[in-house]
């Protein structure tokens, strides 16, 4: 196990343990990722075809479409949305669907914020673990 | 914060705006900022049905009375709403984009459904605080017109325009605006490639990709580039990066120098652009050979222009459309008068073109269609085509999709950045 720091942005409610989905690639959700199976549908990205759902999905940044807002929410009312998400920096695009999910839903999608050379250190770990204060996540390779 | 935002926030002023403080202060929060900037305007994207958590919330917000508080227009829908049959897209889109329309138009939205909005009457004022959403008017407002806008999303936009204000901070405030990096013209880039209007949106794919979600700028682009150059630059950069703000050195209005741009300060990082990025460029974006069968050749990604429907009419020159393909042309209802009342319309209409409004052409039901191959002028279209419809489209120019429209099969000439 590794411990490494980070910055809670959306803290879970209790402690959690998931696989991790882990990328250098930014990611447009809207055209990026499908909403109803949780796959990521861009075929220049490193996830191309793979699941996020119940993960925590590690993207450095959002790029492109601001539809994503609309595809987080509409993940989270289908069950498909990740578990967390882990950025190095959250634009408005990306924090807008956990933001009205919190408010709207009263769900909690945690968001993570880790320095570059921490976030970096994700690489080949397969699960992680949060918790609901502090600064510090578990990372299990 | 005001007394009046605090009130806001407690509730005093109704349930939906105490919705739209709670969200923003949150927002806030996580920027470390607690005061708040009044908007001018809002642009409404939570239009486009990308499933029902939006039609739901929309309605949502009209139940607890919610009105915009500020001028606030519609981005492009899903569909045309009138024509959906035509483009055979299902009822049941129809009905979900129906559902849309009452309930922002319930909350005092103006029916503009246009995702080129700064074309159509909707264009704040150089300096101007707004919160739009929509990447490539948010990238266009902030760079071409040196409007204020965050990247901000559905429907977080709609509680913007809502309450009226958005957190000071991010791209509202003027420190946080200038440029940390700068994108020169490599040696090889020659006077002539800036002739082709592909190359403004391989250019764009290119710096997208190097910059990602950082304020460049760019020098060495013509200060005689046209206004939909921009736009389809606009919307290329904010696909392939998460660009909000760029600076074409002389062209944006806070870079009329490098002086500016950089607010006094020197670039922390230089990139030489050169024909190697425009190619990388353009293989990621076009897929399709000269020669190539062509089923759907669609336009106006974001909304057609009035000049470009005239470029489109002088290449066809009279010419129909080919029996085995088909132009679709994508543009706001305003333009779609301008053209209609000028004749325009019934001419392109009479050599088989399809023009609609309202909708995006990224919402295309291949299945119904049995849509292969598609081509566009849109670096935006073809970034996100295979994600949406699992085919991989051709870039060409406006002139280049007019004769392939034409010939029924993809006519591209071959570009000098190739030589």
């Amino acid at each position: 196990m590794v411990e490494l720091s980070c910055q809670y942005v959306i803290a879970p409610r209790k402690p959690m343990r998931m696989e991790l989905l882990f990328s250098n690639d930014p990611i447009s959700f809207f055209g990026g990722v499908n909403a109803t199976n949780g796959k990521v549908e861009d075929h220049r990205h490193g996830n191309y075809c793979q699941s996020m759902t119940n993960k925590a999905f590690a993207f450095p940044f959002g790029k492109g479409s601001s539809g994503a807002g609309l595809v987080l929410m509409e993940m989270m009312r289908l069950n498909t949305a990740p578990a967390a998400i882990i950025n190095i920096r959250t634009d408005p695009v990306i924090l807008t669907g956990p933001l009205l999910c919190k408010h709207y839903y009263e769900q909690v999608l945690p968001i993570i914020n880790m320095h570059e050379t921490e976030y970096a250190g994700l690489a080949g770990i397969t699960e992680v673990e949060i918790f609901t204060e502090g600064n510090v996540l578990h990372a299990f390779p | 914060m005001t007394d009046y935002e605090k009130a806001l926030l407690n509730g005093d002023y109704g349930q939906a705006k105490q919705l739209a403080m709670r969200v923003l202060c949150d927002l806030g929060d996580h920027y470390g900022v607690d005061r708040f900037v009044e908007i001018v305007a809002c642009h409404d994207d939570s239009t486009v049905y990308l499933g029902e958590a939006q039609v739901e919330f929309a309605e949502h917000l009209v139940s607890m009375g919610a009105r915009f508080a500020v001028p606030t227009s519609t981005n492009a829908c899903a569909i045309d709403m009138a024509r959906f049959d035509i483009q055979k897209h299902d009822v049941a889109l129809m009905t979900a984009t129906r559902r849309i329309e009452a309930a922002h138009l319930a909350l005092g939205a103006m029916a503009s459904w246009t995702c080129a909005p700064y074309q159509a009457g909707f264009a704040p004022a150089f300096g101007q605080q707004v919160a739009f959403a929509e990447s490539n008017v948010i990238a266009y407002v902030n760079s071409i017109l040196g409007a204020r806008t965050n990247r901000y999303a559905g429907p977080l936009e709609l509680l913007a325009g809502i309450a009226g204000r958005v957190p000071y901070f991010g791209l509202h405030v003027t420190e946080n605006r200038k440029a940390c990096g700068l994108i020169v013209i490599g040696d090889d880039i020659t006077a002539d490639m800036f002739e082709h209007d592909s190359f403004y949106t391989l250019m764009a794919y290119a710096y997208g990709d190097i910059v990602g979600d950082q304020i460049w700028a760019m020098d060495g682009l013509p200060p005689s580039i046209s206004v939909d150059n921009l736009k389809n630059m606009s919307a290329t950069m904010a696909s392939s990066g998460g660009i909000a703000l760029f600076h074409l050195v002389g062209i944006t209005p806070e870079a009329q120098s490098l002086a500016m741009a950089f607010q006094g300060g020197k670039p922390e990082e230089v990139v030489t652009l050169t024909c190697k990025d425009i190619r990388k460029a353009e293989n990621q974006l076009n897929s399709l050979d000269d020669g190539e069968e062509i089923d759907l050749i669609a336009l106006g990604c974001p909304h057609f222009s009035g000049a470009e429907f005239s470029k489109l009419e002088n290449t066809l020159n009279g010419r129909r459309v080919h029996e085995n393909c088909m132009l679709w042309i994508f543009t706001s209802r305003s333009t779609y008068g301008m053209i209609k009342d000028s004749g325009q319309l019934h001419r392109l209409s009479s050599l088989g073109v399809e023009i609609f409004v309202d909708g995006c052409p990224l919402q295309h039901p291949v299945e119904k269609w049995k849509t292969n191959t598609f081509m566009s002028n849109s670096g935006k279209f073809c970034t996100y085509c295979f994600g949406l419809t699992g085919r991989h489209p051709g870039l060409g120019t406006i002139a280049e999709c007019a004769e392939s429209a034409v010939h029924g099969k993809v006519k591209r000439e071959r570009r000098p950045w190739w030589n």
